[in-house]
């Protein structure tokens, strides 16, 4: 994990690893199609991050609502993985995920 | 030029210009209208494919708890949606740690290709379990087109679909093919939304049944019989409490900790094979376990809808209470007869030797042998006396009528009355009572059935020494409770394990076979409880083990201190019945 000097960053790298590792769990195609819905992402054909604008910590949400699509037990249970590594001011913005809340919150 | 015809004429050209733009306008909108019309019947047909397709998922579902029907059924309704070169499942067998790839190939791929929607199905699988897939737990099976072995190519396209069911990971569903770019997240959502309707179903029944089984468990698990569960692969479905407090068993045994404490008292294989054999219950077995006499009782478990044995349930129920009152009552009737036995056999020799006229010619021989006719019946009378009162206490019928009076009279009586049969054994009697006691409350007649037996038991029980009587009243912050009747001897004492059952109705086998003189029914301290009890009173004793002696107390009401007697002064007469104790 690279080290950001913004929390700004951090959400940007959480959007990174949240592509790639749902690319890994359902297959690219559909996980970047999905990603690329949302507003203010811009992604390779790869799914690699090129570009994001505005809010992230909103398009991070956004883009974990989407997956959720898929399914809310896999996607919440590995963003939580994830989260594991990040600091724990990051850790705060997403805590009521570990409190089993639905997930219409997102 | 004429400036009209040039006015016309311009008029014209922009009319045709007006006529000719709006036609453009309106060709573009309709056409515009056309394509959007044609794409929303495209996409309404779409979805109506569809719905028929997830109602045929539905149908096929149903109420099953099957995760691999419900993978299976799935993955074979996927073809007709979407355009693929395979499509394959893996399921997840957590118990036997085991995992099912199942793949049907729609057009001919290579092997390559095939192991490549493989390592992406367990690299998808690894991530979610977060669990390493042994590929030696893995078994394989492909059907349709054939392989063929000289194509090139992975996978160009593919998606996975988890099927998560109560939180676990139970299937995965693959979707691949050697042409790029099929899948996106538009055309596979609605498979997302089959594939978590149908989880969420299972889950939901799986949630009720778990409801209904854990109430069943508990329910089997709170029974006062220990209880076994095994299937017909001798595995082991379940213990309860009960069984485990029985059998000491740790709290998640396996089968080999049953069989093992079990110590090869039973063959549980055996038992559980005969059960299955058999078409009705198999007759109850005894066994000894850990101190412990156990009936044993198997029969098989039919699962009805399919009419085939699952198991075998073995319930063991714990009697050894009953075994020892079994034993107690075979001790209590070999000495009932003994006792009757000896007397009778007194009574008519004796009377056989009258007959004979054997004493005819001394008055004094024969008074002699009367007298000991008339000792041995009254032994014998005793005897019955007490059987008797022990089965009106049985049948609630015993009265004990008690009413005001002096309760040192009876016991001076009764003292004096037992002086002659200890002196017999060189036994010292002593009465002491306290002055000026005030009226008990007891009935006359039983009150001297309650001395005997405590007197007669000091005077049977002891050897050398004294017996001495007590009689004090008790207060409670200065106010006089009851009178305290205390009967102490220097005699065999009372060992601490026969102190529980010295009441009950047996109690006293145990003592009167440590007294090789003492005779009786051993019931009289079971008829004295029952009516100090009726009385009002309590009783108990006091010893400090084998050879110390012992006290037995009882208490009698104070007639003052009596409700009933009070409120009915006028009558002064209260019938209690004694119920079984």
């Amino acid at each position: 994990m690279p080290v950001p000097t913004k929390e700004g960053d951090y959400f940007k790298n959480l959007i990174a690893e949240i592509i790639k590792k749902h690319a890994v769990l359902y297959g690219p195609q559909i996980s970047v199609s999905k990603a690329s819905e949302i507003e203010g992402l811009e992604l390779s054909r790869e799914g690699e991050v090129k570009q994001v604008t505005g809010d992230s910590e909103y398009i991070l949400r956004q883009l974990i609502a989407g997956y959720m699509d898929f399914s809310a037990h896999i996607t919440k249970a590995v963003f939580l993985q994830i989260l594991e590594n990040y600091p724990e001011d990051t850790r705060k913005h997403f805590a009521f995920l570990g409190e089993n809340q639905d997930m219409e919150r997102f | 030029m004429d400036p009209l015809a040039v006015g016309v004429s311009a008029f014209m050209a922009l009319s045709a210009f007006i006529f000719g733009a709006g036609f453009i306008l309106i060709r573009q909108k309709y056409t515009g209208e056309v394509k959007a019309s044609k794409q929303r019947e495209e996409e309404f047909r779409r979805k109506m494919y569809e719905a028929e397709v997830l109602k045929e998922i539905g149908d096929r579902i149903g109420y099953s708890l099957d995760a691999a029907k419900i993978v299976d059924i799935i993955s074979g309704s996927l073809g007709k949606l979407l355009p693929h070169s395979t499509i394959c499942h893996m399921l997840f067998d957590k118990k036997e740690d085991k995992v099912n790839f199942s793949c049907s190939v729609n057009e001919p791929v290579s092997p390559l290709f095939i192991k490549d929607v493989r390592e992406k199905m367990i690299i998808s699988s690894k991530e979610i379990m977060q669990k390493p897939i042994l590929e030696s737990e893995i078994s394989e099976s492909i059907a349709g087109a054939v392989l063929d072995e000289k194509m090139q190519g992975f996978v160009k396209s593919y998606f996975n679909l988890p099927i998560v069911i109560s939180g676990k990971l139970v299937g995965m569903i693959n979707v691949s093919s050697t042409q790029a770019d099929l899948y996106d997240h538009s055309n596979t959502e609605f498979l997302f939304t089959i594939a978590k309707n149908a989880a969420s179903a299972v889950s939901k029944l799986q949630e009720v049944l778990e409801n209904e089984k854990s109430k069943l468990l508990q329910a089997v698990d709170s029974l006062s019989e220990g209880v076994i569960m095994v299937d017909t692969n001798y595995k082991l479905v379940l213990v309860n409490r009960k069984l485990k407090q029985l059998l000491s068993l740790v709290e998640n045994p396996a089968l080999f900790d049953v069989v093992n404490a079990l110590s090869g008292n039973l063959d549980l294989r055996s038992l559980v094979d005969e059960a299955i054999a058999q078409d009705d219950d198999l007759p109850p077995r005894e066994i000894e376990v850990r101190d412990k006499v156990l009936q044993v009782l198997a029969s098989k478990v039919v699962d009805k809808k399919r009419q085939k044995e699952i198991g075998v349930v073995v319930l063991f129920h714990d009697i050894t209470d009953a075994k020892s009152l079994e034993k107690l009552r075979n001790d209590f009737t070999s000495m009932m007869v003994h006792e009757l036995r000896a007397p009778l056999t007194s009574i008519k020799s004796t009377v056989e030797l009258l007959q004979e006229g054997i004493y005819g010619k001394s008055a004094t021989d024969a008074d002699r042998q009367l007298s000991s006719v008339q000792s041995t019946a009254q032994t014998m009378l005793e005897v019955v006396n007490d059987l008797l009162d022990v089965a009106k206490m049985e049948a609630g019928k015993f009265d004990v009528i008690s009413e005001a009076g002096d309760l040192q009279g009876a016991i001076r009586d009764r003292a004096e009355a037992f002086k002659s049969m200890a002196f017999a054994k060189n036994l010292k009697i002593t009465a002491e009572i306290e002055e000026n006691l005030p009226k008990a409350y007891f009935d006359k007649v039983r009150i001297k059935q309650v001395l005997n037996n405590l007197l007669s038991n000091a005077v049977k029980f002891t050897k050398s020494g004294e017996i001495k009587i007590k009689v004090s009243y008790q207060e409670e912050k200065n106010i006089p409770m009851d009178i305290l009747v205390a009967v102490s001897d220097t005699g065999i004492g009372i060992e601490p394990d026969e102190g529980d059952k010295l009441f009950s109705r047996f109690g006293q086998l145990v003592r009167g076979s440590r007294s090789f003189t003492a005779k009786g029914s051993g019931l009289g301290l079971y008829i004295a409880k029952g009516i100090v009890e009726a009385m009002g009173g309590s009783i108990w004793y006091e010893s400090e083990g084998a050879g110390m002696g012992s006290t037995f107390y009882f208490t009698v009401p104070l007639a003052d201190s009596v409700p009933d007697y009070r409120a009915a002064a006028s009558d002064r007469v209260v019938i209690n019945k004694i119920a079984r104790a």
